[in-house]
């Protein structure tokens, strides 16, 4: 056996080791005066800068809040057990920031970036403050890429637009997050091949959970698994155990996140889920700050804290390279009080807002979006041009039809302009029902929208609306795949279309009529 | 050392005054003499922030310590704190008054700890060497911290100039334990 002398091994320790013998090591110090709750007060640390981090004795983060007087507010990003009081904190130099890249996809984060999925370490080269200023005027342009959600409902009447900013509020259990769920695994087309021919560019995914179940979580990442819709999304994760900072500067790591993309020239969603819990936790860090309160006991900057991480979403203009991040923030009511501070606060913010409410969602019309006091205020210029056509005469129809709802009772006693256009109301809401994780390609939905607004299923009965869809689609696949090929290459309802449509529709009814006698 | 707001209000005064008559450095000692005192004996400080204890019986026991040992002025200004039911804030005050004191006299107070007692040639060396580098007095204050196992530690304010032993062998462990 060969043997290596000990002086060689010795040799390359030295080696490997050298460069870590420093001559010396220079730092600023604080001492704890007080810590408690997830903040504490330090004295020294004179030099340090506002949302610096500053790292304690037992290894936990800190970011800088307060400069005062004679001390700095700090709150504490993990565990203060063990941090004690006349402890030294050293100043880091560092700004919060957290790791971006594509290498961040497909794993579930917290909001400092680290991974907690068990799947190892994230080797990102690059990392980007949490608090970015938003972009300025002459770096923007008007929304004008459509993002599809795949639901029918939305796509149709309240349509998001790659950048906008569009608030999904609602009750607890009126399904908020369902709907954000299914835009996220929408997206799927949008990587494929077939959708680059097209000209539709990838939308990467940043769902960001703040305060919710690790149960609750798990499941949405379990969903994304499933529907394949993991690999183009990021999750960052600060359940209710983690420490309120954290709740709090989630959402502004998401963003980040997706800044990334928005600044390469590519396109984002962020799910903030929701920030009605990321509110609660700014007014607990506050307060324990001792930060004057206001309505509601929240903070007087709490407005800003949404205001500034919305206004980050954004469609760059073509010149910095047309990129776009597209904020859906969540807010959750209490019994459907919108008035509450933090709903009108966001109300107010964002491009217009999708209302959920749980008498909708009991009566099964699932999504439980009332299209009534629902809108979208930049939307329409993203929406492609057959989908305008086809969704104007729907929302008339759909207006009259809550006009005339009230009638609906009286039966025959009515007239036969008002019955029809309560037959039509009745279907047409039938139609935009759509189950969970069943999104539906825009080219089916111009199709669909097309023969419910030309009368097509007046004749049929609402119970086998369902069953016609469903083979409706199969059968426009099998026989008329063209017209859905020409829908989403020209994007507009012209006259070959337009008779393909109508042929299909005629065909199809003639069919599906005679399956119903059965 | 935990309260600034107060206690540098009252420093100030009092080294206004003391800068006035022209005995700074007489008040700077006496301070110092009071806050080592109340510091020493636990029982003198369990008194001082004692909120149970009426401020007349503290004024007497302080006046009966303290007459003598330290300047008419300063007696005053204790007896002032007491009367005006501040006198828990007296060794913060004393001292903001060092901290003053050392500002307006251009001095640096810092400390200097090693594992072993340094020859008096070193203590004077590195005295020296950081007079030279902030063009300041230097008053220093050697200590002997067993834990940092060697080399020195220097604190000079927020700052600190590691330079030790034990700092360096954390530096090592985060470097192997970690990518």
């Amino acid at each position: 056996m060969v043997d290596v002398r000990p002086e060689e091994i010795s040799a390359i320790l030295r080696r490997q080791l050298t460069g870590y013998e420093k001559e010396a090591d220079i730092y600023e110090v604080g001492t704890v005066l007080q810590v408690g709750d997830g903040v504490a007060r330090i004295y020294g640390l004179s030099k340090v800068m506002v949302s610096e981090l500053v790292e304690f004795p037992n290894g936990t983060l800190g970011m800088v809040l307060n400069l005062e007087e004679d001390n700095v507010g700090v709150m504490l990003f993990g565990d203060e057990r063990g941090v004690k009081e006349g402890d030294t904190v050293r100043r880091t130099k560092r700004i919060a920031s957290v790791p971006v890249g594509m290498k961040l996809l497909g794993r579930v984060v917290n909001p400092l970036g680290i991974p907690i999925d068990g799947n190892g370490p994230v080797n990102t080269t690059k990392s980007l403050p949490i608090e970015r200023k938003a972009p300025g005027v002459i770096f923007r342009q008007p929304v004008k890429e459509p993002l599809q959600t795949g639901l029918k409902m939305i796509d149709a009447l309240i349509p998001i637009g790659r950048g906008q900013r569009e608030l999904i509020i609602g009750d607890r259990q009126t399904g908020k997050t369902a709907i954000a769920l299914d835009t996220i695994i929408n997206q799927k087309y949008t990587h494929t091949e077939e959708a680059k021919k097209h000209g539709i560019n990838p939308v990467y995914c940043i769902y960001v959970a703040i305060g919710q179940k690790g149960s609750t979580v798990a499941n949405v990442v379990s969903y994304l698994k499933e529907f394949g819709a993991l690999d183009y999304t990021i999750v960052v994760a600060a359940n209710a155990s983690d420490p309120a900072p954290l709740q709090f500067i989630g959402p502004y790591c998401g963003c980040s996140m997706g800044e990334f993309f928005r600044d390469n020239g590519m396109h984002s969603l962020v799910i903030y889920d929701d920030l009605s819990k990321q509110a609660a936790a700014y007014r607990q860090v506050s307060l324990l700050l001792r930060r004057p309160p206001g309505r509601e006991a929240y903070p007087g900057d709490i407005f800003y804290l949404h205001s500034r991480l919305l206004e980050r979403a954004a469609k760059f203009s073509d010149k910095e390279g047309g990129g776009t991040l597209t904020a859906l923030p969540i807010i959750e009511t209490q019994a459907g009080d919108v008035a509450a501070y933090i709903p009108t606060n966001v109300i107010s913010i964002t491009d217009g807002q999708i209302y959920l409410e749980p008498n909708l969602f009991n009566a099964g019309i699932r999504p439980a979006m009332n299209i009534g006091i629902s809108v979208s205020r930049v939307g329409g210029n993203a929406q492609n041009k057959a989908m305008k056509k086809v969704a104007g005469p729907l929302k008339l129809d759909l207006a009259q039809y809550r006009e005339l709802e009230a009638f609906a009772k009286f039966g025959s006693d009515l007239d036969k302009a008002t019955l029809a256009q309560l037959t039509r109301g009745a279907r047409l809401t039938e139609i935009l029902k759509q189950k969970q994780f069943s999104p539906i390609p825009v080219d089916k939905q111009i199709a669909l929208m097309w023969t419910a607004t030309n009368g097509y299923l007046d004749v049929l009965p609402i119970e086998s609306l369902v069953r016609f869809q469903e083979e409706y689609f199969q059968f426009m696949e099998s026989n008329y795949n063209n017209i859905l090929t020409l829908l989403i290459e020209k994007k507009e309802l012209n006259d070959e279309v337009v008779i393909g449509l109508k042929k299909a529709a005629d065909d199809f009814t003639a069919l599906f009529k005679k399956t119903l006698g059965r | 050392m935990n309260e600034q707001r107060v206690s540098s209000r009252y420093a100030r005064a009092l080294l206004e005054i003391a800068r006035q008559n022209g005995f700074t450095e007489i008040i700077y000692s006496d301070l110092k003499f009071v806050r080592h005192t109340i510091e020493q004996s636990r029982e003198l400080k369990i008194l001082t922030f004692s909120p149970v204890v009426q401020f007349w019986r503290k004024k007497k026991i302080y006046e009966e310590i303290l007459t003598g040992k330290v300047q008419p002025l300063t007696m005053n200004f204790i007896i002032l704190l007491t009367d005006k039911r501040r006198e828990s804030l007296i060794p913060d005050i004393c001292y903001q008054y060092e901290v003053q004191y050392y500002e307006l006299n251009n001095i640096l107070p810092i400390e200097i700890e090693s594992a072993i007692e340094l020859s008096e040639e070193i203590k004077n060396k590195i005295t020296i060497k950081i007079e030279k580098n902030t063009n300041k007095k230097v008053i220093s204050d050697f200590r002997i911290n067993k834990s940092i196992k060697g080399g020195l530690l220097i604190k000079i304010q927020d700052w600190v100039f590691d330079a030790s032993l034990k700092n360096q062998l954390e530096i090592l462990f985060k470097k192997l334990s970690t990518d």
